[in-house]
């Protein structure tokens, strides 16, 4: 309870004080008018928000994941989501098609697609795990395939977008965002028992009266949406989706009850204060976001995982 | 009756596991299903647990055809202890044993007290109140079997399935839970169990049927009756001593040599 209370405030804490942070430390005073205010909630808010609400969403994702392939390496890109984006993004980019956001556009259709291909393969070989896992080779050989075909501005610009970024932030997109991960997190909520069942094995569950099959096609139809929404925009920003949730795990215990508030709000917290960092270390220039998960996310993983030894993984 | 299995097969990969199994088993009993690996006993289980279905035959539960109950409703009737025990995840005991109230939740999945007073009930006639907070993961092999029949338990069940309980146990594991199972036949539940122990199912379950090549080979209450047919010997396809313990006059038998 104690730990579930601390990341809790430091999570919100994050939230609220990231967008006063950047080139000029803004004080409460100058968000109300004038330029300050223009910077506060113009650039700095939708970014801040855009992070959190990714990071919340890649973190429940990667949650979903584990419990459902009772695999702790399961990441929310396990299925495939991201190199079908990716490799949307890097068809748009080839086809250098003049309209603004288009990247997003072909990323989003890229990975719902992906997720259908997915399923189909998935379920006929009835092991969505492993046909995920042939379509990630699959489109990463095809990604690298477009970018020794097309030209060097091109392939910068695949590369870019498959590191991940929240640069793209404005007030127009976070509102399918943010509509996206509430609701996930709501019915992630209501399923929290399913959940716990579904790290008990699907007999064990089924057993105990839950609907196994249909319950997957929800959380796969739920996971898909939201993930193609967050990654269209941001890029595959990495690690997040996998580390968080063990970290919540680590300091919440297994139970959905409590593991699901608390990788949202490890996942959102985390993602916002690497965006920040990212935003500040190298100014005027940014360091990628996805770069900087990894370097700082990877050592603290680590270390809480060489401290809870004894302690299993789902 | 309680459960009925009528001309029930079951097929998989071409190979025809099961061959026309019929059994009736009535209320309040312990029934102990012995036989050979790949005799077909924990098929058997998970075709009245309705985790498989039947290739050919049908299956009646309180006389009602097993297909045509809803997954939550069965829930409600029968529950299962597998064999392999839930060491994977970090739930603890009581998180463990919510998870058994499942098929009793409304949509929001809250607790009710009728809930909580059954996992209270389970917790303490197999006396792991103590662990209630403990990480299932963390368990002894011993406990986590008291645990996981706490938790069947919980699901106040009609009919309790096992796969072999007390496997991997010390002896005084195995018969604290043997003890548990007689008290919980005694109580009016169904027990069925499946296991590799002679000894102990003729010791403590009260209705016993061998296996044998996905058939019955034999459904008897009588232990007198399978030892003077030496039913166990051909179950086995081998030679058992019949030892009786001077004190008590406890059965064994010996493989002989």
């Amino acid at each position: 309870m104690r730990n579930a209370f601390i990341i809790s405030a430091v999570s919100l804490g994050i939230l609220i004080i990231a967008p006063f942070l950047g080139k000029d430390i803004l004080a409460p005073s100058e968000i109300l008018s004038g330029a300050g205010g223009e910077i506060f909630w113009r650039i700095r808010v939708p970014r801040v928000l855009l992070s959190y609400l990714a990071g919340a969403a890649l973190s429940l994702c990667g949650m979903i994941f584990q419990a459902l392939f009772r695999n702790p390496l399961a990441t929310p890109y396990t299925l495939g989501v991201a190199s079908g984006a990716s490799l949307g993004a890097a068809i748009f980019f080839v086809l250098s098609v003049p309209f603004a956001g288009g990247a997003s556009v072909f990323a989003f259709i890229g990975a719902i697609l992906t997720m259908l291909l997915v399923y189909a393969a998935g379920n006929f070989g009835n092991s969505l795990l492993l046909a995920g896992v042939a379509v990630n080779f699959t489109f990463s050989s095809l990604i690298i395939f477009i970018q020794y075909i097309s030209s060097y501005a091109s392939t910068l610009m695949v590369i870019r977008f498959m590191i991940g970024g929240l640069e793209t932030a404005s007030a127009e997109i976070l509102p399918p965002v943010l509509i996206a991960v509430v609701a996930t997190f709501i019915i992630t909520l209501f399923l929290r028992r399913h959940l716990d069942l579904l790290t008990l094995g699907e007999s064990t569950a089924q057993s105990r009266g839950a609907d196994v099959g249909k319950l997957k096609i929800t959380l796969f139809i739920m996971t898909s949406l939201v993930l193609a929404t967050v990654v269209s925009i941001t890029g595959p920003i990495g690690f997040v989706g996998m580390m968080a949730p063990h970290m919540a795990r680590i300091l919440v215990g297994s139970s959905h009850q409590r593991l699901a508030p608390v990788a949202f709000l490890f996942g959102g917290g985390f993602l916002t204060l690497c965006d920040t960092a990212a935003r500040i270390i190298i100014f005027p220039a940014e360091i990628p976001v996805g770069v900087l998960t990894s370097i700082l996310g990877g050592p603290f993983f680590i270390f809480l995982l060489a401290k809870n030894r004894r302690k299993t993984v789902l | 009756m309680v459960l009925e299995l009528q001309g029930v097969c079951f097929e998989i990969g071409g190979r025809q596991t099961l061959k026309g199994v019929n059994l009736s088993v009535g209320g309040s009993c312990m029934l102990c299903v012995m036989g050979a690996s790949g005799a077909g006993k924990t098929t058997l289980l998970k075709l009245i647990d309705g985790l498989i279905k039947p290739s050919e035959g049908g299956i009646l539960l309180f006389g009602k055809e097993l297909a045509s109950y809803k997954r939550r409703e069965l829930a409600r009737i029968l529950s299962y202890v597998p064999q392999f025990a839930p060491f994977e995840t970090r739930l603890t005991t009581e998180e463990y044993l919510i998870t058994a109230r499942f098929a009793y939740m409304n949509l929001f999945g809250s607790l009710t007290k009728t809930d909580r007073d059954e996992i209270d009930k389970a917790l303490a006639l197999t006396g792991t109140e103590g662990l209630r907070d403990r990480d299932i993961s963390t368990l002894s092999g011993g406990e986590m079997r008291r645990v996981m029949l706490a938790s069947a338990l919980a699901q106040s069940p009609q009919v309790i399935l096992l796969d072999e309980p007390t496997v991997y146990l010390d002896p005084k594991g195995a018969v604290e839970i043997l003890l548990l199972l007689q008290r919980i036949y005694q109580s009016g539940i169904t027990v069925i169990m499946v296991t590799h122990d002679v000894n102990q199912a003729l010791l403590f379950g009260s209705d016993f049927a061998g296996f044998k090549n996905g058939a019955i080979f034999f459904h008897e209450s009588s232990v007198k009756y399978i030892l003077d047919n030496e039913l166990i010997d051909t179950l086995f396809d081998m030679r058992f001593h019949k030892v009786y313990h001077p004190a008590d006059q406890t059965l064994q038998l010996v493989p002989a040599k």
